[in-house]
């Protein structure tokens, strides 16, 4: 028997407020995003917009084909992204208006790959970022 | 006793009378197949045994679950596996136990003998001993590597280093002599080389130590 | 100590455990890999703990957990050592795997994972764990394949990961979505009792229901106080999870495209090993009676039941008792069989044209010339594989390893009775020695060239 049980509760918000943040602050002030270890929250901010642009939010709670007996496992409570989702959408839509979801994750992607590069990011392509960032933020909160 | 011509060999194979399986390009000598190294090695533990005693041995056929008896089997030798691309490296003064890249199955009325290929000889590398492939044995072949060389040799499962003939026995006991130990167990066979039996019926010349 | 002073205590302990793990083999190729991997987890985290201020509980809370995760990987690589596990058959599922798993990331479009393979406890510890999508901080996601200690030798069991591969290409947003496209238009919501959580609830508690299923659904009512007030109404809101349900039946069509009947002999064969009855309603799964019912109208289906061209005689005979007890293994009475040989043969061809684009995860059935060749060697105790000496030279060929784990499962029904466990032995060393073989073809080729 372990001397503490925990009942963890799922992150995702917390976490991805600080990757939007970090990726925020990368793109205010490049020489931040020096070490490699710099990449992780652009990584999942990436993976996350994987997960938006195909609307495949179903994540990993489960164990082995096998195990079948296990029922005192509830029912996960997998809605860990509505919020995220929403937050996303909004940010979108503030960010880059009309445009579709497609183009505009694509876009939002490039602009993670050149902040990871440390390459110049243009200036109107920076600022939908930024503004996405911002609003994904303000939703998160 | 007269030894197997290549072309005997091949005959024999192709008439599925003799396994040696799978058999690579260049494997077949005019009287011989050489031996590939297989995946696993096994090398006695230093430290694991002060010296070999005979009488730690004597009850190991009766009391198949005593923990000293199974712990001392199992401690005894290193496993590694070696996946191919993969090497292991042979000391000088070692011993290593390795099995065959070939499943060997000899007919009633053939024995094997097991040599080291005098390329490797040359540069130290040695089976310990000649080994007799009883007839109607099934499986791999458990060499016994030694390296009386001054360094050490790297080995990659894979490689040629033994050779095995084959001789006609001159009265074949029939089929009822198949299994790894000859002991006319049809499932019984090797899979992976292990240590031998020591002692098997010798125990009566074996002091008792209660 | 304060908490973030024993969490930086922690991240030197992990950086020490996990140089520890060195000590060991894993396997060719792997051991760098993952532990350049761990390393950059731990020291992201590290730097994390680093920066969060004292008082930050919420974020020392969040970081040590992610600490607690890395910890928990790391320290299941000492039973992942090589000789804990089969790595030829580990060798082969990679190499059909590492394609269809692969995954675009930030900077790199096609980034496949990395394989961590860990010997687990009981039968029911087969898994392949893709981690979780969300908040990872990786540079590759690690697959964990799990295998069974005391199964370490029993290939044809392996089988089952099929299934497993279903669960990690499930992780990947594009698969997702387009797995989800061909579930949903083909099977659920083109008829039967998946269209919604109400459709699935009323099918299960239906009048036509096995005895069996309802005497369990009373147990779970009767005996576990947290499902004291389980219904058909909140079925799927306190007990099941029903899209856990709908992936297992997805991964068990990933399983059988991918493996073949060696898939439906090892889903039958373990299913039934732990649940005899075949009836078991699981949170995660759906029952297993109706899943093995779909996996061999599949194969039916699929034209997995025979082999082109096959004469009269013991082959046959022996293929004919191999799947007839497959097939004596469904459950009859029409609630088994929810879904129409139609809907299941459209799916089929859906999920068929999905794996056929990352090759070599597809499976297809042998021709019946190899299946002969690699049937009268096992049958005469020989490991089988692509050699042969028909001529006076060997003859050498490429072989598929689940050609050898499905002549192994015909194999079980043959005259000879051969041993169980002697039979996936001689396929375990055939899928060994068939990779000597073939890395001997290519690099030759190679030279050639």
């Amino acid at each position: 028997m372990s001397i503490i049980s925990v009942y963890e509760t799922d992150n995702s918000d917390f976490m991805y407020k600080k990757f939007a943040s970090l990726a925020s602050s990368y793109l205010d002030e490049p020489e931040t995003k020096r070490s490699d270890s710099a990449n992780v929250p652009l990584e999942n901010l990436f993976q996350l917009l994987e997960m938006y642009r195909y609307d495949a939010f179903s994540d990993e709670s489960r164990s082995g084909v096998l195990a079948l007996d296990d029922v005192n496992t509830r029912p996960s409570d997998d809605e860990w992204y509505t919020k995220i989702k929403t937050a996303l959408e909004q940010a979108v839509v503030i960010a880059y208006g009309n445009v579709s979801k497609e183009k505009a994750v694509d876009e939002l992607e490039e602009t993670l790959r050149l902040i990871a590069r440390n390459t110049n990011i243009q200036s109107a392509m920076q600022k939908k970022a930024k503004k996405f960032f911002e609003k994904f933020l303000e939703e998160l909160s | 006793m007269t030894a197997l011509s290549k072309t005997r060999i091949v005959e024999r194979i192709k008439l599925k009378e003799l396994i040696v399986s799978p058999l690579l390009p260049d494997q077949l000598g005019r009287s011989s197949i050489d031996l590939r190294m297989g995946t696993v090695v096994l090398v006695a533990r230093a430290g694991a045994q002060s010296h070999v005693d005979p009488c730690a041995y004597r009850h190991e056929s009766i009391k198949d679950d005593d923990h000293d008896i199974i712990q001392g089997r199992k401690q005894k030798h290193e496993r590694y596996d070696i996946p191919f691309n993969e090497s292991f490296l042979l000391h000088p003064g070692s011993l290593a136990l390795v099995p065959t890249f070939e499943w060997v199955i000899l007919p009633s009325d053939l024995q094997g003998i097991v040599t080291a290929r005098s390329s490797w000889a040359r540069e130290g590398l040695n089976i310990a001993t000649a080994t007799i492939i009883n007839p109607g044995y099934m499986g791999i072949i458990t060499l016994e590597l030694a390296n009386f060389g001054e360094i050490p040799i790297k080995l990659y499962p894979g490689l040629r280093l033994a050779q095995i003939a084959f001789y006609n026995i001159d009265k074949g006991d029939g089929d009822n002599n198949y299994g790894s130990d000859g002991d006319g167990s049809e499932f019984n066979m090797s899979f992976e080389p292990k240590a031998g039996k020591l002692v098997k019926s010798d125990w009566p010349f074996i002091p008792k130590n209660d | 100590m304060n908490p973030k002073q024993f969490l930086e205590q922690e991240c030197k302990n992990v950086k020490e455990f996990l140089k520890d793990t060195l000590r060991y083999k894993y396997g060719s190729n792997v051991s760098k890999k993952y532990f350049s991997e761990c390393n950059n987890r731990l020291k992201y985290i590290s730097d994390e703990i680093d920066n969060t201020d004292p008082k930050d509980l919420v974020g020392l809370h969040k970081n040590g957990s992610l600490l607690n995760e890395l910890t928990g990987l790391i320290s299941r690589i000492e039973r992942s050592s090589l000789g804990n596990y089969s790595w030829p058959f580990v060798e082969q599922l990679k190499k059909i795997s590492e394609n269809i798993c692969t995954e675009q990331t930030l900077l790199n479009p096609n980034t496949p994972p990395i394989f961590h393979i860990f010997s687990g406890e009981g039968l029911s510890s087969y898994a392949i764990y893709p981690e979780q999508n969300r908040v990872r901080v990786s540079k590759n996601r690690i697959l964990t394949i799990v295998f069974p200690r005391t199964l370490k030798h029993f290939v044809l069991l392996h089988s089952i990961l099929g299934h497993e591969i279903g669960h990690a290409i499930w992780r990947s947003q594009s698969h997702q979505h387009k797995l989800s496209q061909i579930m949903e238009s083909q099977l659920f919501r083109s008829g039967g009792p998946f269209l919604d959580r109400k459709t699935t609830a009323e099918w299960l508690y239906s009048d036509d229901a096995p005895n069996e299923v309802k005497a369990q659904l009373n147990i779970f009512k009767n005996k576990f106080r947290q499902f004291k007030t389980l219904t058909k109404d909140n079925f799927f809101d306190i007990f099941a999870d029903w899209d856990a349900w709908k992936e297992e039946i997805l991964c068990d069509f990933i399983g059988l495209l991918t493996f073949g009947p060696s898939f439906v002999a090892a889903h039958c064969q373990l299913l039934y090993a732990i649940v005899p009855s075949g009836i078991n309603v699981g949170p995660k799964h759906p029952p297993v009676g109706f899943r093995v019912n779909l996996m061999l109208a599949a194969s039916r289906i699929l034209g997995y039941e025979t082999i082109d061209g096959l004469p009269k005689g013991e082959i046959l005979d022996t293929l004919n008792k191999f799947w007839g007890e497959l097939k004596g293994k469904k459950q009859t009475g029409t609630w088994f069989n929810p879904f129409s040989d139609e809907q299941i043969k459209n799916v089929l061809v859906e999920l068929q044209n999905l794996i056929d684009s990352y090759p070599p995860a597809s499976f297809e059935l042998p021709q019946k010339e190899l299946l002969e060749k690699l049937f009268l060697q096992l049958v005469s105790k020989v490991p089988p594989l692509g050699f042969e000496m028909s001529s006076d030279d060997p003859v050498l060929n490429e072989v598929d390893f689940r050609h050898i784990l499905y002549i192994g499962w015909i194999a079980t029904h043959h005259h000879s009775q051969i041993p169980f466990d002697i039979i996936n032995r001689l396929c375990e060393h055939a899928i060994m020695q068939q990779i000597g073989i073939n890395t001997y073809i290519s690099q030759t080729k190679k030279t050639a060239k």
